[in-house]
């Protein structure tokens, strides 16, 4: 358990802004004290890690949560470039989608994702979804040491 | 998956804390199949026989600890995330140990996540209940074969 209570930063990459609304809102309620910043696609994405125009201040996350359906550059493309870049390739990702395609669970773990998690459609299933990352990712793991 | 069963594979030496996570594994509402092998050497041997590898007796997620005799926990890693089959099974490292060194190379080697684990038998639990709502309630796994 992460007892010392540091602050967790979080990217979460989500092009649907009631998505982005009702995660932020339920990590709001969160136990620990959570940095969650937003991207609407892969390209920004990658441009935030990397911290190039736009992002020149954007801190690196401990924790992404990846949306596979998004325009410009989706998840599974995004995912394959992270997971080859050497200073990306540690963070972990949790890929959180409408997505039940088998090919895409498959894909993903290939790719590295450290898990492959589904919205439901329900408001109250998803902040269920969103309690249970939380209550796994942000009390129990530790992350790499950020440089 | 049917039914809500699920194959683990639980691998580490220390008896003390195996008897711990069964008696926790035990209690769980879920149809919960624990398979434990007691070294890296052991564990690939289970993995790659012909009962296991490509089939529906792989398991869904691994436990992996890190100090083991014979083959370090990172290395056993390693060959895992190197195989094109095996790779898709998330390895959820549990381990004493706090070393930075320790934590990047696991991320850097695939593991799935990385999981310090309590010195007491109560934060062990609840550890435990912790990655069994998570990863036995929330996540979707690839299909066997």
């Amino acid at each position: 358990m992460n007892e010392e209570m540091k602050l967790i930063e979080v990217l979460l990459v989500e092009d649907d802004p009631q998505d982005v609304e009702i995660t932020k809102e339920v990590m709001e309620l969160s136990k620990v004290k959570l940095n969650v910043n937003v991207v609407g696609n892969g390209v920004e994405a990658l441009g935030y890690l990397r911290k190039e125009d736009g992002y020149k201040d954007a801190v690196k996350p401990d924790l992404i949560l990846l949306d596979l359906n998004m325009p410009k550059m989706n998840g599974r493309e995004f995912l394959e470039e992270m997971k080859k870049d050497e200073h990306l390739k540690l963070i972990p990702v949790v890929v959180l989608t409408t997505s039940k395609a088998d090919e895409d669970i498959v894909k993903t773990y290939k790719l590295g994702a450290s898990c492959y998690v589904t919205k439901p459609v329900g408001l109250d299933q998803f902040q269920k979804v969103v309690q249970a990352v939380d209550s796994f990712w942000f009390t129990v793991v530790k992350y790499p040491p950020v440089k | 998956m049917n039914k809500k069963s699920f194959k683990i594979l639980l691998i580490k030496d220390d008896s003390v804390d195996f008897e711990l996570i069964m008696g926790f594994i035990k209690s769980s509402e879920l149809n919960l199949d624990v398979q434990l092998c007691k070294d890296g050497p052991d564990a690939l041997e289970f993995l790659f026989s012909k009962e296991v590898y490509q089939t529906i007796n792989m398991p869904d997620l691994i436990i992996l600890d890190l100090n083991m005799p014979k083959m370090d926990g990172l290395d056993l890693l390693k060959e895992i995330k190197k195989d094109e089959v095996l790779r898709v099974m998330p390895v959820l490292i549990l381990t004493a140990s706090e070393h930075s060194n320790d934590i990047k190379s696991a991320y850097y080697l695939g593991a799935n996540c990385y999981i310090l684990k309590p010195t007491s038998i109560e934060k062990l639990q609840k550890v435990m209940q912790s990655i069994h709502d998570f990863w036995f309630h929330i996540v979707k796994y690839p299909p066997k074969y």
